[in-house]
């Protein structure tokens, strides 16, 4: 598999296609959009990103995305595990409902979270009484990316969990293993890269999120306004510098996460390769 | 003709094939034979043009053919793996070579369904054609992918350790109608294989690889059978 | 293959856990999608009927459908070709390339639009070149067609390249022995080899493409009737409390999604033996 192939045909025709294609649509664009926020002056830079309004943007783009994929994670583990180990009826069609959040275009999942959370809504009705009115506060931007980030926990422990040997576990039991012990010496080691990739993962593509929050957010300056929200203010007044800079600030974030979710993956890849 | 000369290949930092000089005579059924790591499936492929020596000449039936592709050589080549298509059934797998002929040298569709019947015969498997490889066994499989190579016609035929993953019962058989084959068909064969007996029984000539370099080269000698013996002469 | 309970495991312990996951997908997953049809179906048929057949309503229909018309094709052949290189060639910047194909996904799409404006805009770099030769990208067709090109760039490349990779040559090179053209051998070997990964990757370009928001909104000017796909129709119905009208247009997309999810189980479950799901490092992310 890691053989060259010299005779084998169309290596340049097909790297010329890719090169052609990601350099016209990836990083030419990548490429103006640093150009644009590189064309400012350090001290506009700082000015621009240290408004009040821009950190509290952060604050709220990056906490929610953080708080709901904790959320996730324990959510996600159960989901992961009832739906590898177990069988119950539907089983099969409630796995495939995990992929509903990626396949659900983010305006349906918007506006449908929003009905669903609001005073009158069929949860937000069930919320009240309690005192608690997430929708248009920051609590339903948690909950919009909780949904959003969910399939990525669930999808990446899966293949995990259902690699695990039976005979493994068993091998423990008669060894003497209480279940605590199976789960933690045996279960965890391999699913822990795996949790913490996804982990990643669901906040690197939550912290990006636009669609599925801007109903439901309230989208008040300082208290329930994403990054992004901003960044289509800052166009629709033509400050093409100000959405530039925090674009690339947002972009600088993207590949620092990816990169660690790489250096995750490969780490998820090792552990597997010694579950025997 | 065969002949090799100078023919080496590296990868990365290790030398796989060190200055090779070969001759084979057509009609001679050779066998590659060594350890592993020793070369002989670089060499193989090198003839059949899936790989590209450093450096060295290739002559085929007079002709350079070092920067000849796979295609143009008209070199039979038989997988360990079999290669066989798994969407087409073992009928379009044979005809696959008579199919991807430029139109002007394309047999007709009744010449092509004769020569693919043929062939389905000369291996035993009449009747097998609409058969996907996946409903084949493997020796089955095995047949399926020697007569795709020789639908081409080719006059020198290549296998790299094809009986590799059969039971010994299957394996036998498949020995004598490979032996068979060559000699009813005149080609020119070159068969790798790790197992000493299985060239001993099939070859007129054993060319022993170590670490890149001929070690060996058992050459026919005049007088000694050129058939494995329990193949009676009229087979 | 699911792996049994483990044994000696409480019955009560599997029964809660089974219980709790019914619980959260119901209330994360089924909820949501229940309430789509449920509030496109409130007015009654007529009105809902009325509101999909509305022009502006049909001209976003129609919008969504040519995007993806024209995104699907395009990245379908390009991403053949970057799988080819990728999963077959050892080349110096491999990682790199395959990192870039990748950066889509890790992009926000308000991100993905604005590259886009600040390319394009009036105040953008090819700006007053554009508007010198009153060629309008953004706050037009085309600009909406390169934003949803962006983000789906990545979906057919990184269903295929794995499973090419998995699958290995020599078929290939048995039909490059027996004479077949390279053209010949990537249609009559290698594309058959890959096609249940090829229309599942096609199908999820798909997906995202009709139903792409953000990057969209950005670019799109929200022309009624001109520059207005169906999320943005929804989004402007939503704004305007027609909430049976904007969940009807939700409710094709969502059936759409739910088409795609089928499809996709359908493809896994037929041809599971010929899908790798999970292979290289990098590839290894959801949808």
């Amino acid at each position: 598999m890691t053989a060259r192939y010299p005779a084998l045909p169309g290596f340049r025709l097909a790297l010329g296609l890719t090169l052609l294609w990601l350099g016209l649509l990836v990083l030419l664009p990548l490429a103006g959009l640093m150009l644009k926020a590189a064309s400012l002056s350090p001290a506009q830079i700082l000015a621009l990103l240290a408004t009040p309004r821009s950190l509290a943007a952060f604050r709220v783009s990056f906490g929610t995305a953080a708080l709901a994929a904790l959320i996730d994670l324990p959510l996600g583990l159960l989901l992961a595990w009832t739906l590898t180990r177990y069988r119950f009826p539907a089983r099969r069609l409630l796995d495939a409902l995990i992929d509903l959040p990626f396949a659900l275009p983010t305006a349906v999942a918007g506006i449908a979270l929003t009905t669903l959370y609001v005073e009158d809504g069929w949860l937000g009705a069930l919320l009240a009484p309690l005192g608690l009115f997430p929708a248009f506060s920051p609590s339903g931007i948690v909950i919009a990316l909780t949904f959003v980030g969910l399939p990525f926990i669930v999808r990446s422990v899966q293949p995990v969990l259902a690699d695990l040997h039976r005979e493994a576990e068993e091998a423990a039991l008669t060894l003497g293993a209480s279940h605590f012990a199976i789960v933690h010496r045996i279960i965890m080691p391999p699913v822990l890269p795996a949790l913490l990739t996804a982990l990643a993962l669901a906040f690197a593509r939550a912290v990006g999120e636009y669609g599925s929050v801007i109903f439901i957010a309230g989208n008040r300056p300082a208290i329930s306004e994403i990054v992004p929200l901003l960044i289509v203010i800052k166009l629709e007044q033509f400050d093409y510098p100000g959405a530039a800079l925090l674009g690339t600030a947002m972009l600088a974030a993207s590949l620092l996460l990816l990169l660690a979710i790489n250096r995750l993956q490969r780490w998820t890849a090792a552990e597997r390769a010694y579950a025997i | 003709m065969i002949h090799l000369r100078g023919l080496t290949k590296g990868f990365g930092a290790s030398s796989v094939l060190n200055a090779i000089d070969l001759d084979i005579p057509p009609g001679q059924f050779v066998a590659l034979l060594g350890p592993s790591g020793s070369g002989k499936t670089t060499l193989l492929r090198i003839l059949s043009g899936l790989e590209i020596a450093d450096t060295g000449s290739i002559t085929l039936n007079g002709h350079a053919a070092a920067a000849l592709p796979p295609g143009a050589r008209n070199i039979g080549f038989v997988f360990q793996s079999y290669a066989l298509f798994g969407h087409l059934s073992a009928f379009e797998n044979i005809a696959f070579g008579l199919r991807v002929r430029p139109r002007r040298s394309r047999p007709s569709e009744p010449e092509i369904r004769r020569r693919v019947e043929d062939l389905l015969a000369m291996v035993h498997l009449d009747g097998l054609g609409p058969r996907l490889p996946a409903q084949l066994s493997g020796g089955q499989r095995q047949r399926i992918a020697l007569a795709r190579a020789l639908a081409i016609e080719p006059r020198i035929l290549l296998l790299d350790e094809p009986f590799g993953a059969l039971d010994q019962h299957v394996r036998a058989s498949l020995r004598t109608e490979l032996r068979r084959l060559h000699d009813t068909l005149g080609l020119t064969t070159v068969f790798v294989t790790h197992d000493q007996d299985e060239a001993l029984e099939l070859a007129d000539r054993i060319i022993t690889l170590e670490r890149g370099r001929i070690a060996r080269d058992m050459a026919p000698v005049a007088g000694t059978p050129t058939r494995p013996r329990h193949v009676k002469p009229d087979q | 293959m699911p792996s049994d309970r483990l044994i000696g495991e409480p019955a009560w312990l599997r029964a809660t856990a089974i219980a709790a996951t019914l619980a959260v997908i119901t209330v994360m997953l089924i909820l949501p999608l229940a309430v789509v049809f449920t509030e496109a179906a409130a007015k009654g048929r007529a009105f809902l009927l009325a509101a999909l057949t509305d022009p502006d309503a049909l001209a976003a229909i129609r919008l969504s459908l040519l995007v993806a018309a024209i995104v699907v094709p395009i990245n379908t052949v390009f991403g053949l070709a970057a799988a080819w290189a990728v999963s077959h060639f050892r080349f110096t910047g491999r990682g790199l390339l395959v990192a870039v194909m990748e950066l889509p996904f890790a992009v926000s799409p308000v991100v993905s639009g604005l590259i886009y404006v600040l390319m394009f805009g009036l105040q953008g770099w090819c700006g007053p070149w554009l508007a010198a030769h009153n060629i309008h990208i953004i706050f037009a067709i085309p600009g909406i067609v390169l934003s949803t090109l962006f983000v789906t760039l990545p979906f057919v490349a990184r269903q295929v390249a794995p499973l090419m990779q998995a699958l290995g040559v020599a078929e290939e090179e048995a039909a490059l022995t027996l004479g077949a053209s390279p053209w010949h051998m990537f249609r009559r070997v290698t594309l058959p080899k890959i096609r249940w990964a090829l229309l599942t990757g096609m199908l999820l370009c798909n997906a995202r493409a009709m139903g792409e928001f953000g990057a969209v909104s950005v670019v799109s000017g929200h022309i009624r009737g001109l520059t207005n796909t169906m999320p943005l129709h929804i989004e402007i119905l939503y704004n305007e409390y027609n909430l049976a009208a904007a969940f009807g247009i939700a409710g094709l997309l969502a059936a759409m999604a739910i088409a795609t999810i089928a499809l996709r189980m359908a493809l896994e479950w037929q041809h599971h033996s010929s899908l790798a799901r999970g292979s290289a490092a990098i590839w290894n992310q959801p949808v």
